[in-house]
Formats: C-alpha cells, sequence, structure tokens
C-alpha cells in the first residue's frame, strides 16, 4: 500500500520542481535554440559578437520586448490584443506632437501617451468583459479606430518634434548597455515577479486554465481580464514612448508590424494560445530570438523583403514546436491520470 | 379555466418571443442592413442611382468571394488570415503572366488557382494533421506570401491585364457586372450545399464537435481540410475579380481583405468557434460593410474617419450577435 503512494509523490514532484525554473526563465528548447542561434550569427557575420553590433541587438529588443510582455498576459488568459501595433503609433505621435521641440512638455507629453494607452486597455477589457464578443475581433475593431484617431490627430504625414533630453536618452548608453535597455530589463523583471509571485499573477493563469473553474473558484475574471487588457495597453504606450527617444518627429505607422511581431515573440516563447501556458521567462527568449534574426540578416545583407519570409518561415517552425509540446504535455496527463488510476485499482486489489 | 389560459397565453408569448428571437438570427444580419439602406438613402439622394447600386456590388464582389472561403474555415472552427496576402499574390502573378495576351489569360488562371490549391494544403498539413494554432499558423504563411509578392515584383506594380479579362468587371449579364454574378453563383453553390449536402452536414457536425462527428464515422480532417483549400481557392478567384476591376497587379491589393473578411463573417452571424452560421449571414455582412464604405465616400466623409466607424462597426455588430448567443444559452 505505502510503496504505490510513495511512487506517486516522487512522480508528482519531479515535473513540479522542473516547472519551478521554467516558470522563471521558460523552457529549456527555447536557450537552446537562442544559443544555436548566436553560435550560427557568429559564424555567418563575423562582426556580430563586436560589443557595437550587441548594443545594436539589445536596442533593437526594446520596444518589441516591452509590448512582448503586455501581450504575454493578454495571451495567458486566452486572449490577445492587435490594437498593440495602433497604440504604439498613437502614443508616438502624441508624444511628439505635444513635445513639439520643447523638454518643458516631455513630462505632460509622456503622461498623455501613457494614459492614450491606458484608455485603450481599459476600452478592451471593458468591451470584452460586457459583449463576449471575441478578444481578436474586439481588439481588431479598437485597433481600426486608434489608427484613425492618430490620422486624424497627424493628417497622416509625420508629426511633432522630439526634445534634445529624448534624444540624450534614447541614443545614450551606460557602458555597452543602451539606457532604455533598463527600462526593458526592469519591466520585465517586474512582470516576472508579478507573474510568479503575486495572487494576479497565480489568477491570469487559472483565468487562462479555465474561466469556469477560475469563475467558481472565486476569481474575479472580469477583473483580472482588465487588468491584464489594462497592463498590455499601458505597456503598448511605453513601448510608443521609447521608440520616439530615436526618432526625429512622430510617424504615424511607427507602430506597424509589432502587433504580429509581439505575437510571434509570445508563442515562440512557449506561451500557448489556447491560455493558461507559457509566461514572460519564455517571452525574452522569444524577443531575443527575433530581434538578433533580424540584426544577423541585416549583417549578412539578406533584404528586406526576404527577412519577411523568413520570419513568416520561423513563425511556422515555432507553431509546430508549440504543437508537439502541446501534444507530449496532454500525453504526459493522459499517462499521469492512467497511471494513477491503475495504482488505485492495484491498492484496492491489494486492499480487497 | 383563466389560470390555464393565462398559461396557454404566456407560453404562446414565450413562443412567439423565441420564434422571433431564431428568425432574428437569420434575419438581423439583413434586418440592419436594410435599416442602413434606408438611413443611407434619406442622407444621400445619389446613394440609390442604379450607377450607384451597381458600383456597390461591384465592390462588394471580391470581398463576398473571399468571405465566404472564410466562412466555411470559421465554421469548421478555424480562421485564415492568410487570404488578403493570398489576393496580392493573385493579383501579382495575374498582372505578369497574363502578358496583354488573351492566349495567356487560361494558362495563368490554371496557375493561381493551383497556388491556392498549394496554400490550402499547406494550411491541412500544418493546422489539421500536425494541429497547429490555425492564426499564427495562416499568419506565417502570409508573412512568406506577402514576402514573395515583394521579392517578386521590387514593389512595382504590375499591369499586363489583357482587355478581355477586364470584361469580367466591365462586362453585364442582365445589367449586373459578371463579377458579381460569378460571386452571386459561388454564393448559391455554397448556401445549397451547406443545406442539402452530406458534404455540408459533416462541415457543421466537425465545428461543432470534432470528436463526435468523428465517433459519427466522418473524417474530420478530410473535411476541415477541404474547408481550408476551398478558401484558399475562394481566395484566389477574389483576387482574380479584383485583378479584373483594378487592372493591376499589386503587393498592396487584397490589404485588409484578411480582417474585412472575417468582420463580414461573424457580423453576419456566423459563431467564432464553428459550427454554426450561414452563407446568407455573411453575404449580408459584406454588403453592410460596403454599403458603409460607399455611403461615407458619397458624404465626402474623410477616410480616416472611415476607420474608426468600421472598428465601431464591427464591434457592435459582432456584439449584437453575441449577446443574442449568450441569451439563448441562458
Amino acid at each position: 500500500m505505502s510503496e504505490p503512494a510513495q511512487s506517486s509523490v516522487v512522480d508528482q514532484q519531479a515535473p513540479v520542481g522542473k516547472r519551478a525554473i521554467t516558470r522563471w526563465t521558460g523552457p529549456g528548447w527555447l536557450w537552446l535554440l537562442l544559443l544555436v542561434i548566436v553560435v550560427v550569427a557568429t559564424l555567418v557575420a563575423e562582426n556580430f559578437l563586436s560589443s557595437r553590433n550587441l548594443s545594436n541587438v539589445l536596442r533593437q529588443m526594446i520596444p518589441l520586448g516591452i509590448v512582448a510582455v503586455g501581450q504575454t498576459l493578454v495571451i495567458l488568459i486566452a486572449g490577445v490584443d492587435l490594437a498593440v501595433a495602433a497604440t504604439i503609433s498613437m502614443a508616438n505621435t502624441a508624444l511628439m506632437g505635444i513635445v513639439a521641440g520643447q523638454t518643458a512638455n516631455v513630462p505632460l507629453g509622456i503622461a498623455v501617451a501613457l494614459g492614450a494607452g491606458l484608455v485603450v486597455g481599459l476600452v478592451n477589457g471593458v468591451v470584452i468583459n460586457l459583449t463576449r464578443v471575441p478578444a481578436l475581433i474586439v481588439t481588431l475593431g479598437t485597433a481600426s479606430i486608434v489608427t484613425g484617431i492618430t490620422f486624424l490627430y497627424t493628417g497622416q504625414t509625420n508629426f511633432g518634434e522630439p526634445a534634445q533630453i529624448m534624444n540624450d536618452i534614447g541614443f545614450g548608453s551606460i557602458g555597452p548597455i543602451p539606457i532604455l535597455f533598463f527600462l526593458y530589463a526592469l519591466i520585465a523583471a517586474v512582470g516576472l515577479i508579478v507573474q510568479n509571485r503575486t495572487s494576479f499573477g497565480l489568477h491570469l493563469f487559472a483565468v487562462g486554465g479555465s474561466e469556469k473553474v477560475a469563475r467558481s473558484s472565486g476569481i474575479r475574471v472580469e477583473r483580472v481580464r482588465l487588468v491584464a487588457y489594462v497592463i498590455c495597453g499601458t505597456l503598448a504606450a511605453v513601448a510608443g514612448v521609447a521608440m520616439s527617444m530615436r526618432m526625429g518627429a512622430g510617424e504615424p505607422l511607427s507602430g506597424i508590424g509589432f502587433d504580429w511581431d509581439s505575437i510571434a515573440a509570445v508563442v515562440l516563447g512557449g506561451t500557448a494560445l489556447t491560455g493558461g501556458r507559457g509566461g514572460i521567462g519564455g517571452t525574452i527568449g522569444g524577443v531575443a530570438i527575433i530581434s538578433i534574426l533580424n540584426n544577423v540578416m541585416n549583417l549578412a545583407g539578406v533584404s528586406s523583403f526576404t527577412q519577411i519570409v523568413v520570419k513568416g518561415i520561423i513563425v511556422l517552425i515555432a507553431v509546430v514546436l508549440a504543437a508537439s509540446v502541446t501534444r507530449r504535455v496532454a500525453g504526459e496527463a493522459r499517462a499521469f491520470v492512467t497511471g494513477k488510476m491503475r495504482r488505485a485499482a492495484g491498492g484496492e486489489a491489494a486492499a480487497g | 379555466m383563466s389560470t390555464v389560459s393565462d398559461a396557454k397565453g404566456a407560453a404562446t408569448a414565450a413562443g412567439l418571443f423565441t420564434a422571433v428571437k431564431t428568425r432574428w438570427a437569420v434575419f438581423g444580419p439583413w434586418a440592419i442592413l436594410l435599416i442602413l439602406i434606408v438611413g443611407s438613402a434619406l442622407i444621400s439622394p445619389a446613394f440609390m442611382s442604379t450607377t450607384n447600386l451597381v458600383n456597390i456590388l461591384r465592390q462588394a464582389a471580391p470581398l463576398m468571394i473571399v468571405a465566404l472561403g472564410q466562412t466555411l474555415v470559421i465554421l469548421v472552427g478555424g480562421i485564415d488570415v492568410s487570404v488578403g496576402a493570398l489576393i496580392a499574390t493573385t493579383t501579382v502573378i495575374g498582372g505578369s503572366f497574363m502578358r496583354d495576351s488573351n492566349a495567356m489569360i487560361g494558362p495563368t488562371i490554371l496557375l493561381v488557382v493551383g497556388v491556392g490549391v498549394v496554400v490550402g494544403l499547406v494550411h491541412y498539413l500544418m493546422i489539421v494533421r500536425i494541429r497547429t494554432d490555425a492564426l499564427i499558423t495562416t499568419l506565417g504563411t502570409m508573412l512568406i506570401l506577402s514576402g514573395l509578392n515583394l521579392i517578386y515584383t521590387g514593389g512595382a506594380p504590375r499591369s499586363n491585364v489583357p482587355d478581355l479579362f477586364r470584361k469580367l468587371s466591365d462586362g453585364r449579364l442582365l445589367g449586373i457586372p459578371l463579377i458579381v454574378v460569378v460571386a452571386l453563383v459561388i454564393a448559391g453553390v455554397l448556401s445549397f450545399g451547406l443545406r442539402r449536402s452530406t458534404f455540408g452536414r459533416r462541415i457543421y457536425a466537425v465545428g461543432s464537435n470534432r470528436a463526435a462527428a468523428r465517433l459519427a464515422g466522418i473524417r474530420s480532417n478530410r473535411v476541415e481540410g477541404l474547408a481550408y483549400i476551398a478558401c484558399s481557392v475562394l481566395a484566389v478567384i477574389s483576387g482574380l475579380a479584383l485583378l479584373a476591376r483594378i487592372g493591376t497587379g499589386d503587393t498592396a491589393a487584397g490589404e485588409g481583405m484578411e480582417l474585412d473578411s472575417i468582420a463580414a463573417v461573424l457580423i453576419g452571424g456566423t459563431a467564432f468557434g464553428g459550427g454554426k452560421g450561414r452563407v446568407e449571414g455573411t453575404i449580408a455582412g459584406v454588403l453592410i460593410l460596403t454599403v458603409l464604405f460607399n455611403i461615407f465616400n458619397l458624404m465626402g466623409v474623410s477616410r480616416f474617419a472611415h476607420l474608426i466607424v468600421k472598428g465601431v462597426v464591427v464591434i457592435v455588430g459582432v456584439a449584437l450577435y453575441s449577446t443574442r448567443r449568450r441569451e439563448a444559452s441562458s
């Protein structure tokens, strides 16, 4: 009797211990893939490892990374946010338009830009909660609305002017590390802690795993969802502000592509689109892989058109990997349940 | 005695209410379209002119064809965001390969339909066989197709389209542009097929419960695969219709059609997740979107404001349906 009970404890502990690490780092194969890509990059492009290029890579990660952290939270609850690209453009043009070259206007500009992102997230969350329309459609609708507002505001031309201090921050670095990279690192670290060490983080996984079970466990599903979308919208605006620091003017299409890129980074990082599995740790790896690949292709002189094709192939590879991981997890769960049933049957037989 | 008749009355009232609600699921999108048309006619006298109405139909035809394919994929529980890029591919190949020669029209059409079948087969292999996520998989093929379009054209438009091919858009049958006739024929075939054929019943069965459908002896993989292939081929036909209308192969052609087609399907009452919906609703959804754009153009509303209203319409249109579904289920 006692022997099977013991073994089941061991069975349960092994994956839990592994999960305790991957909760922070994402799946191991992801970092192995990253390592392979770095090695190949070094071989393909000799100046890949130069400190100047590496700081370039870090710089490219900043806006995508910040958006992708927010996107991760939304995807964890089985949602998605297609409005992030439009929000980035809006934050970018709002900031530039308000600053108009004056340093004194920078705080107000940043506040308005972030506020706008927060409002977009709020609208997304409220509408999804109230109407039960799929998140894909709601955020698609708000993306259209936000783009329209941005175009009306800017007349679809480059708009506004940054203050000197913004470019000082955007182009400045501490040693080889760009100043704004610390902002991304901070956001990622806080995100990881929130995800793994707070009840909100736990609720994200619960809602994504099964909304029904989460609700009957007393989790306020609507509130969790609202907060996730608000964070995602706000982080998109933060990314827009961070991007503005390196630009000479506000561009009404500056955020284009960040919607699908951020989703690709999250999925590449092993977060399931069906929700409840994955996390920010994997997203950090996914962002790194996408940024490094872009960088290497630029170094190797690959045309921007070919880069789009390569990005598509990476997305397909990632989705196949994700499917096989899903299958393996399902298989493990089935093996676990049948094993438990067999043990229970064996125990009963022994008792009888 | 009175209580019995009261109960009877209440039952009839409830029955009537249910009846209206069920009918509403069918006629709701058409009711919205009717309101929109009446409103448009009141706002702009030019709206009801024959030229304008024919124009609306001509504009609606490509979106209608692709939205019909999207309906099939959404009915089996999937989604296809690659259709916009595939439409661009079609116009690019069509605009290059026809070389202003009538003799090349047939082979070019065969070629692009072949491309559509290949794209559909890739989706089948990945989404149905490997069970990858449909949204991300079709996103991947979308990226690959748009990249290939850009590499092939270098970003420059191709316009070697013979006049005979453009007759598809200019030519009339009983006063109706040929591409509209094509779109309506496809819609008719699909509508009839979904209602009356075994394949149609299988699509609904697989979409509402794949496991149950399989237990009932339906080869669900084959049904899903055919839906994806049909969607890609219809996207190609939509691209050909678009090419006939604009006469230029362009990498930006079809931009936004993936999202417009999904919006039209959902506004038309087909459920995300599969198993529920109809082709007629999609047609209404397409017409709602097209009439809306048309009346904006007539009123001279800035196309930036278009975007805002389109976003609102998509959300509200789908929300009307979603709350309906929630009432029905509770």
